[in-house]
């Protein structure tokens, strides 16, 4: 019986993972990204499904995702939208969009300290995005969304030359 | 002892890199905008009731600006008759959100009963000259003489999704401070916001 319960939780938790499709985080998780000691390449993008311009940038980003796979690289979309609209917004955004990078969804409320230590000058606008590699010091930062070939280059840059 | 003079200067040299727009303790220029009535606002440093603004650069379409738009009308009405009225102020491109536009802003600023005036910035040289990056944002200035000197530049208070959890009221406690002729605990603050539309 007890494993009985046990497969049907794993079962559960294997299709709400699967459904969700996204994490949700506390700043502790993304700290902890961004103090990853290795040679993998993090992107971290804060965005919002009510973001326009975040949400014109997030297909360049799967485009990278799917270019740079085989890649030492990790992009994680970290969502700031409301708790209030995970349901009515988010989830349903998800489900249409099919994103095929990670999804977070950052679940905090306090931004003034949170902000200045993923970035000092980060003025909290949407969307901002931060590259980092620790292994070679690599680290660039933008506020404000992307053209598709500006965030090409980059990824260009970093991984073919 | 010249190495140790060069380096404030040094340090004050970057850390104006990357950086636009006023710093607290900065004399700001004067405005003239319209206003949802169709008058021309200025900051009126010849009125003896005020002391300062709390200019407020928002918006019609961000969720953000919208879940501030209670919160901006009781600093309003908590401030204006102790000298420091709201200004808002709008510096978005409505060709990229049609929310945003003059005739809408009439609309937000008329349902929503505005008790302060709402402005546009049509040219964005106000926000441009401020240094705004996201609606809403704050900058709250003191009339020294018959100029305004910028004081505090942030957000409203430290928790715009859970009103509950407020613990800190920047622009409350910046106003009380400069009241009391106390410094202001924090002259700058951030918050997640949208991005100003500029013009493209």
């Amino acid at each position: 019986m007890k494993k009985f319960v046990l497969l049907c939780f794993m079962i559960n938790a294997f299709y709400q993972l699967n459904a969700q499709d996204y994490k949700v985080v506390r700043f502790d998780d993304i700290q902890q990204i961004m103090e990853t000691k290795n040679d993998t390449l993090y992107v971290l993008n804060f965005w919002a499904t009510w973001c326009k311009p975040c949400v014109e940038e997030l297909p360049f980003f799967d485009e990278m995702q799917e270019r740079y796979q085989d890649q030492k690289m990790k992009i994680i979309l970290i969502s700031l939208d409301f708790q209030s609209q995970i349901e009515s917004k988010f989830k349903p955004f998800l489900q249409q969009r099919k994103l095929k990078s990670e999804v977070w969804f950052l679940n905090e409320s306090k931004f003034n300290k949170f902000i200045p230590q993923v970035d000092q000058n980060w003025s909290g606008a949407l969307p901002f995005t931060l590259f980092l590699r620790e292994s070679d010091q690599y680290r660039s930062a933008k506020e404000g969304a992307f053209l598709h070939g500006e965030l090409k280059t980059i990824f260009d840059n970093i991984f073919d030359n | 002892m010249k190495k140790l003079l060069f380096l404030p200067i040094l340090f004050f040299g970057l850390s104006l890199i990357g950086q636009a727009g006023y710093q607290p303790g900065d004399k700001v220029n004067n405005f003239s905008l319209m206003n949802v009535d169709g008058k021309m606002v200025t900051m009126n440093a010849s009125d003896s009731d005020i002391e300062g603004y709390i200019l407020i650069f928002t918006c019609n379409h961000c969720p953000y600006s919208v879940l501030y738009e209670d919160r901006i009308i009781e600093l309003d009405k908590k401030f204006k008759g102790q000298g420091y009225p709201v200004l808002a102020i709008n510096p978005n491109d409505p060709k990229q959100y049609e929310d945003d536009s003059f005739e809408h802003m009439k609309v937000r600023a008329d349902e929503k009963g505005f008790t302060f005036p709402y402005l546009v910035d049509e040219t964005q040289s106000v926000a441009s000259a401020f240094g705004a990056t996201r609606t809403p944002h704050v900058f709250l200035v003191q009339k020294v003489g018959s100029d305004f000197v910028l004081q505090y530049m942030g957000a409203i208070d430290d928790s715009a999704r859970d009103e509950e959890a407020i613990e800190e009221l920047y622009v409350e406690n910046a106003i009380n401070a400069l009241k009391n002729g106390q410094k202001i605990k924090e002259n700058s603050t951030k918050a997640i916001g949208c991005s100003i539309k500029w013009k493209k």
